[in-house]
């Protein structure tokens, strides 16, 4: 996992980065609660593929556009799985215990912030049964269906993993859209 | 409700193309790899063995520089179903070989839009046996391959 993530990363621009990490600063802390109140509370678990990331629960919209437990956060936009913020990792970093797949699928999402347009990597994170109070988002911007597998956001990505459930997914901004 | 997820590994690593989703603009080549290939290939080109993608770096101009291997580049399955027209194919071919075929792709003749619609007009019914057969003979000549899961 974290070669693939310090690859990526690698190629994030100075600016991006630093507005990831501005982000993750004012973030981090205020989602730490939430990560602990969700792992006291409990969480049955779901595993097995085939199976339903929504687990039949619609998604939730929160307001905000710097809350990256949201499913209206920016680089959400063509999300479609349970977000690694909910489930006790980053938007960038996969939960310990799970790793990131082998491939990923890639949208543009615009930032509001700045009013530039990203490319966002999506990567699943393999190797955990989905926690099913992480919040689940469907945001499916430009998505195609599956028989365009190429334009579809419904792949399981963690089929090429050696350990293939499916935790959540990250999202990485891998460059400005040009 | 959503659609099952469950595709065999083999059948998706043939097919899993690079994700795209919504663009208006004309992106550079450079935007169309990372939109369109580097989920799959990744940002860096280094791909991934066991999803049955092989990387670019120091392999990539072994088949753009071969003729029955350009001819392979066209009919893989993540290029074809891309969504890229013939011309952008081309561009994000180009931009593939300079980036990662040895001396930036300086021996790499450039695809061109009217070579991708030849290319494509030839039928190549199994493409991994035609694969195959490229990779033996350069393999014959000493040219490096790199891994891949269906040899």
């Amino acid at each position: 996992m974290q070669n693939i993530f310090d690859r990526i990363t690698g190629a994030l621009e100075t600016a991006v980065e630093q507005a990831a990490r501005r982000s993750a600063r004012v973030a981090g802390r205020r989602d730490a609660l939430k990560k602990v109140g969700g792992i006291f509370m409990g969480g049955a678990v779901a595993s097995s593929l085939p199976f339903d990331r929504s687990f039949g629960a619609p998604p939730e919209e929160i307001n905000g556009i710097d809350d990256d437990t949201a499913c209206n956060y920016w680089r959400y936009c063509a999300m479609d799985g349970l977000l690694c913020t909910t489930t006790g990792g980053t938007k960038t970093a996969c939960p310990v215990g799970s790793e990131a797949s082998q491939v990923a699928w890639v949208g543009t999402c615009h930032n509001p912030i700045d009013e530039r347009e990203y490319f966002v990597s999506y990567y699943d994170c393999c190797g955990k049964t989905p926690y099913r109070a992480g919040q689940f988002c469907l945001n499916s911007e430009g998505e195609r269906p599956q028989y365009r597998m190429g334009l579809s956001n419904a792949i399981n990505w963690c089929m090429a993993n050696e350990n293939s459930g499916y935790h959540c997914t990250v999202a990485i901004v891998v460059g400005e859209a040009e | 409700m959503r659609l099952m997820r469950s595709i065999a590994i083999a059948a998706a690593a043939m097919i899993a193309a690079p994700q795209a989703f919504a663009e208006d603009a004309p992106l550079s080549p450079r935007g169309l790899y990372i939109l369109r290939c580097s989920g799959c290939h990744q940002p860096d080109g280094s791909g991934s063995i066991r999803a049955g993608v092989p990387p670019f770096p120091g392999y990539i101009g072994a088949f753009a520089g071969d003729e029955e291997g350009r001819l392979y580049i066209t009919h893989v399955p993540g290029v074809i179903g891309a969504g890229l027209d013939n011309e952008d194919i081309a561009r994000v071919l180009n931009y593939i070989s300079e980036r990662w075929a040895e001396d930036n792709g300086k021996n790499i003749r450039p695809f061109t839009k009217e070579e991708i619609d030849r290319l494509r007009a030839e039928p190549v019914n199994d493409v991994v046996a035609f694969r195959r057969g490229i990779v033996k003979r350069l393999e014959a000549e000493g040219v490096p391959i790199a891994d891949y899961p269906w040899p």
